[in-house]
């Protein structure tokens, strides 16, 4: 179900941003936009499917605070 | 098609058909967007105590130095936004992939405000709401005012004004429930813990103004960009002292307890038995400023994406990146644990953006064109008059244009 929805967000989504582009020729544009709606649709497809996606917020932190150990301490008490 | 910083063609300042960003707006906007980080001071109270009223004047008298750095930046390439000044400084390759790194860093503080923003409706006021419903609702909003572009930093003078008599009218109401003996003793911590108060204070809710550099070719004039910024942290740290002390005077040692000091002490007002629940009042603003602070934050990452790749129609990509920031903001924690972990290393991670790649910036553009940027490029252009010299950085170097732009 939520794949349904998912997918008629992302073509409503498309209806009104692709024509426009294509009928103007702007070819870069069209691209540029093509290849984040692919890359937003497969974290969009993975989290319905999975329930999860990589978090770089969290491997962010791994590193700064198991690598560079400068995270913040624990609060006290 | 001659490109500018903002990517609509000529500058809009020189075509006078856009309505222009005054100093005065965009202080009040900053200061907006300080005041709407009000629910992420916790940490302070929690390493400062009584005393956190102290680290938030300490905090704001450093973040004028910081502010201080980006003045210098903003003086030194007028109406550069930070992708463009990344580029400019940089050069086209190193200067690319630093742009595309505080484009990303734009995208993330959205996310996490997003995060933030539906944890407190759904814990404090729709508890049975899903937050992911919460989530589209503030993004649909959020896109709409993006798709207005910077003229929604015009009508904030009205809200912080709105807010600042909404704090007053909330101290005054509680003033029967504050005493002053909580706020002793003072300076009792060991000093690390004031440091880190500080610390946290200066890169959350203070520097991130940092965001409002995005704005800089949208101004009328853009090289007193560091001083309007100044005006923000005067106005939202203000905003933000008041916050601070009517807390620690209302609530005393109950401040590290709750997950919400601000929302805590305002559920303490009682005058009789009408004057009551005034939380809802502090939610409604809390929500509201949440909702600029995504925005603004929302725009800067997609304006700024637009520029780096040199597309003027930056509304293409609200729709995606509306989509992209609820999926990601989802996904980014798995659980409260994890946010907690997240707020351990959310300074550092900023420090990043908001100070050193910004005194890097200055450094470099002090190296590579001396101490008038812009006497240096007058000379440049006379000496390149008729040849190509395009590949060359310095030796082409323009302000108001990144290196590329025809």
């Amino acid at each position: 179900m939520l794949i349904v929805l998912v997918i008629l967000v992302f073509v409503l989504l498309g209806i009104a941003d692709f024509p426009e582009l294509i009928s103007k020729k702007q070819w870069k544009e069209t691209i540029i936009l093509g290849v984040f709606y692919a890359g937003v649709f497969i974290l969009a497809i993975l989290q319905v499917t999975r329930g999860e996606i990589p978090s770089p917020m969290m491997a962010i932190h791994y590193f700064i605070d198991k690598c560079l150990h400068m995270s913040f301490p624990p609060p006290p008490g | 098609m001659t490109l500018s910083p903002n990517g609509a063609g000529l500058r809009a300042s020189e075509c006078g058909l856009v309505s222009m960003l005054s100093a005065k707006q965009l202080s009040y906007a900053s200061a907006l967007f300080i005041v709407a980080s009000s629910l992420l001071i916790k940490a302070v109270y929690v390493f400062s105590l009584q005393d956190s009223w102290l680290s938030v004047l300490v905090a704001i008298l450093i973040s004028l130095l910081v502010i201080g750095v980006y003045g210098m930046l903003g003086r030194r390439h007028p109406g550069m936004c930070p992708v463009k000044l990344s580029e400019a400084v940089f050069g086209r390759v190193v200067g690319k992939v630093v742009a595309a790194m505080y484009i990303f860093f734009f995208l993330s503080l959205a996310i996490l405000n997003l995060e933030d923003a539906g944890s407190f409706v759904t814990v404090s006021i729709l508890p049975r709401t899903p937050v992911t419903i919460v989530y589209v609702m503030v993004i649909v909003v959020c896109a709409m005012a993006v798709s207005k572009g910077h003229k929604m930093c015009m009508y904030s003078t009205m809200m912080v004004i709105l807010v600042a008599f909404i704090f007053v009218l909330n101290m005054l109401l509680l003033f029967n429930k504050m005493e002053l003996e909580n706020f002793l003793p003072v300076l009792t911590q060991p000093p690390k813990n004031y440091f880190l108060a500080i610390f946290g204070l200066l890169m959350l809710p203070l520097c991130e103004i940092f965001v409002f550099m995005i704005f800089a070719p949208d101004m009328k004039k853009p090289e007193i960009i560091g001083s309007a910024l100044k005006g923000g942290i005067f106005i939202g740290g203000f905003l933000l002292f008041i916050i601070v002390v009517r807390d620690i005077a209302a609530l005393d040692g109950y401040l590290q307890y709750t997950n919400n000091p601000t929302f805590s002490s305002i559920r303490l007002i009682e005058i009789g038995d009408f004057l009551t629940r005034l939380e809802i009042l502090y939610a409604s603003i809390l929500i509201t400023t949440f909702t600029f602070k995504i925005s603004v934050c929302f725009y800067a990452a997609i304006v700024g994406l637009a520029r780096l790749f040199r597309i003027e129609n930056y509304h293409i990509f609200i729709g995606i990146f509306g989509v992209l920031i609820v999926v990601a903001t989802r996904g980014v924690f798995e659980s409260t644990f994890e946010h907690n972990e997240w707020k351990r290393s959310a300074p550092i991670y900023s420090t990043l953006f908001l100070i050193i790649l910004p005194i890097i910036m200055l450094l470099v553009s002090y190296l590579r064109f001396g101490k008038y940027p812009q006497k240096r490029q007058a000379a440049s252009g006379g000496e390149n008059a008729g040849t190509d010299g395009g590949n060359d950085d310095s030796a082409d170097y323009n302000p108001n244009r990144a290196p590329g732009e025809t």
